[in-house]
């Protein structure tokens, strides 16, 4: 209906002149993909060999939010530059239908030959790491290694930046149909967005929606299917109906319109790609590596328990991870309404709370105790990255031992861990089935907390 | 399909406020190799872009093979327009270039590209960013002859060639359309080189066309007198005068197919009479008489 079966045939054509004569470009992204890659992954390597008392956390880069930024800002510049470079294959004969339609077949490939070429790194990390750490058994994986996850993110990706790739295009065509009226329109969008860029990112949260809030990963796919296709429908229409041919170029102007376009369209696409993006930049970092406190690998505690009657018992409760006990509340003894309560804070909080570190409190005098039983609380430390604990990693352990009057309280843990954060897709977190898995965080955001462990003893 | 490769009419176009094209009407028919022929500036280029769709004309009615060539398919399939300085992606070999013609040009013969290539020393393998202004002009020539499209349209090919490499090409161009008969566009300003392989010519200034007719018509629509002013102005009276010059002696250029008669009556009033060369005649007809404006370059102003 829309193109003859010789214009498709032609687009075709086009489509193989073009991929041909774009493959330095695509080569170049993949280099530089490539050497930023392992730029990431040596360095952590290296000091992920090293040994270190601590617990440590390390966090290679997820690509894939760099890859949307790189589809938004290259396709901006591609809409720009179209026409100039329209030049290289001016002497080919080409209808506007068929230049637009590999014009896209080009954008496409390349979005397709980067997403694979970045999951293929990350298949390669995640096997490079797999090796150490089966041979390192202090290297630990945080995230499971989950095939669903992997192609179902691959196609999240793919509808992603298929859409912001059809939104350009259709502000482009826009731009090339309307000229100047389409600048004044989008520029007065721009006003819009600088004088209350709430109200437009509001407008924007409230247009994609329907999208970044889908908790389904089909009906994801389906919604985006569908607006994506909408988007490149107009964008064909518009630019069907468009006359011009490479050749009507006014230069000057053009560059000018385009400039104008690509910050028209870089700052209302902003809003929506910033919400995604701005989490993925921050774990880009060219070693994010962090180090918890080291603490003593084992500690003893010596406690006299003289006081206690004969006969007392001593329940020691360990390996819970119930979170901190902040207050256990009043403990009445049995015996006496003299209860004594003791804190013995053992974590990593000294730097943060120096005042509780390795603190004993005592309560009441031990004397008037008269209860039967000695009740030993411990907690274990709690160190959450990106809702994983990763202070379980460390396997802490707490015995308790009794010799003469004299209680021991002996906590361990193994030092030089490392625990190594692979993520990958982290726009992945709004879909339900994988966050519950935990295969994936919650947010888009890297988030932190925990505390120390702790040990208290009741007397009852 | 049309018996006419080219048909125009009231045909304009303008950058701007600049008309590059006015009321060009012509009708070219199918075959022929066709000088293009015109000063810098005249419209040559802009005629052949927007034969070849390459620009959308502001007024009037252009044809190729009887349709409109802007954004048609069926027409743009069977032609190729080329200029010496053609935007490849520099970084692509030679061949890759070769490559893409094949892809998308039904008739491109690749191994007479390849031929060509090794004729004129171009080695497949080189990028098309290290060729030299000649070798490109080359190159883009060999990939547009290749094409054997039935429209083919060189515009300015020769530029940056030695002579030895502009008479090499031209003897190509011949034995080509002679193997393979199609309609053949050349701009350049050698005509004088040129004029031995062409069967047309078509003379366009200040966007439109001056004259088109075969060259050796041409070489007979006009003569040159030389002589005594009186007897050149006296035999020239009432003629069509194109070019006049008086100097040592007296010399004008007629407009007028020479004859026998004219050459006795000529001889009758002591003046030489000859053809004028296509090149001059295309000179003639399309430059204004500055020679006035030439001695005022070296006067001093008060």
């Amino acid at each position: 209906m829309f193109m003859a079966k010789s214009e498709l045939k032609n687009a075709g054509q086009l489509t193989r002149i073009k991929l041909k004569s774009a493959k330095f470009n695509i080569l170049s992204t993949f280099i530089v993909m490539a050497a930023i890659f392992l730029t990431n992954l040596i360095p952590s390597l290296i000091h992920m060999l090293k040994v270190s008392d601590a617990l440590n956390s390390y966090r290679l880069p997820d690509f894939s939010g760099w890859f949307l930024v790189g589809i938004l800002l290259a396709n901006v510049i591609w809409s720009c530059i179209e026409r100039i470079t329209n030049h290289n294959f001016a002497m080919y004969p080409q209808t506007n239908s068929s230049r637009f339609l590999s014009t896209q077949a080009l954008y496409y490939s390349w979005i397709l030959l980067t997403a694979a070429l970045l999951l293929a790194m990350y298949l390669i990390q995640s096997g490079i790491m797999a090796i150490i750490a089966t041979a390192h058994k202090n290297i630990y994986l945080v995230y499971k290694f989950d095939p669903a996850f992997i192609i179902s993110g691959f196609l999240v990706l793919i509808i992603y930046a298929s859409i912001i790739a059809g939104f350009i295009s259709l502000v482009t065509a826009l731009i090339h149909k309307f000229k100047i009226y389409a600048v004044g329109v989008f520029a007065a969008m721009a006003g819009f967005f600088i004088a209350d860029p709430l109200l437009v990112i509001k407008f924007i949260q409230s247009v994609s929606g329907f999208l970044i809030l889908e908790p389904g990963v089909l009906f994801f796919i389906f919604k985006g299917l569908i607006f994506w296709a909408a988007l490149f429908a107009l964008s064909f229409i518009v630019n069907k109906s468009t006359v011009y041919y490479k050749s009507s170029l006014r230069l000057s102007n053009d560059i000018t319109a385009g400039i104008a376009a690509a910050c028209l369209i870089a700052i209302f696409a902003f809003g929506s790609v910033a919400l995604i993006l701005a989490p993925s930049m921050e774990q880009s970092a060219v070693v994010a590596q962090e180090e918890y406190p080291a603490g003593p690998v084992s500690k003893q505690l010596e406690f006299d328990i003289s006081a206690l009657p004969k006969g007392s018992s001593i329940d020691i409760i360990t390996g819970g991870d119930i979170g901190f006990i902040a207050n256990p509340g009043k403990v009445t003894s049995s015996g006496s309404d003299n209860a004594g309560r003791f804190y013995i804070y053992e974590d990593g909080t000294r730097e943060e709370y120096p005042e509780e570190y390795l603190v004993l409190e005592y309560y009441d005098q031990m004397s008037n105790i008269d209860g039967d039983r000695l009740i030993i609380y411990y907690t274990l430390p709690l160190n959450i990255e990106d809702s994983q604990n990763i202070g379980r990693l460390i396997k802490p352990d707490f015995k308790a031992r009794l010799e003469g009057n004299t209680l021991y309280l002996d906590y361990t843990y193994e030092k030089n861990v490392k625990a190594v954060f692979l993520p990958i897709w982290s726009f992945m977190g709004q879909f339900v089935y994988f966050k519950d898995r935990g295969i994936t965080k919650e947010s888009f955001f890297r988030s932190y907390s925990g505390c120390g462990g702790s040990i208290s003893l009741r007397i009852e | 399909m049309s018996d006419f490769a080219l048909q125009a009419a009231d045909l304009s176009k303008n950058y701007g406020k600049n008309a590059a094209i006015r009321s060009f009407t012509i009708d070219i028919p199918y075959g022929g190799l066709i000088g293009l022929i015109g000063r810098n500036g005249s419209g040559k280029t802009t005629f052949m872009k927007l034969c070849a769709g390459l620009l959308d004309l502001s007024g009037g009615k252009l044809e190729v093979f009887g349709r409109a060539p802007m954004d048609n398919l069926a027409v743009l399939s069977d032609l190729v327009y080329t200029c010496h300085n053609m935007s490849h992606e520099k970084q692509l070999r030679l061949q890759a270039i070769l490559g893409n013609y094949a892809i998308i040009f039904k008739d491109f013969d690749r191994e007479f590209a390849e031929k060509l290539l090794q004729y004129f020393d171009l080695k497949p393998k080189m990028r098309y960013k290290q060729l030299s202004q000649g070798m490109a002009s080359i190159f883009n020539f060999i990939c547009a002859l290749a094409c054997r499209s039935k429209l083919t349209m060189f515009d300015e090919p020769v530029l940056g060639m030695d002579v030895t490499v502009r008479k090499a090409a031209y003897e190509v161009l011949l034995r080509d359309y002679t193997e393979y008969p199609r309609t053949v566009i050349i701009s350049s300003h050698l005509l004088a080189e040129m004029e031995g392989i062409l069967s047309d010519i078509l003379l366009i200034d200040e966007g439109r066309p001056v004259l088109f007719g075969n060259i050796d018509d041409l070489r007979q629509s006009s003569y040159r007198i030389e002589g005594e002013k009186a007897a050149v102005d006296s035999f020239s009276a009432g003629k069509q005068i194109i070019y006049y010059k008086n100097g040592i002696s007296c010399e004008a250029v007629i407009k007028e197919t020479l004859d026998d008669e004219i050459r006795t009556r000529a001889g009758q009033s002591g003046l030489r009479v000859c053809h004028v060369r296509p090149e001059d005649l295309c000179i003639y007809l399309t430059r204004e008489n500055k020679e006035g404006e030439l001695e005022c370059l070296w006067q001093k102003a008060n």
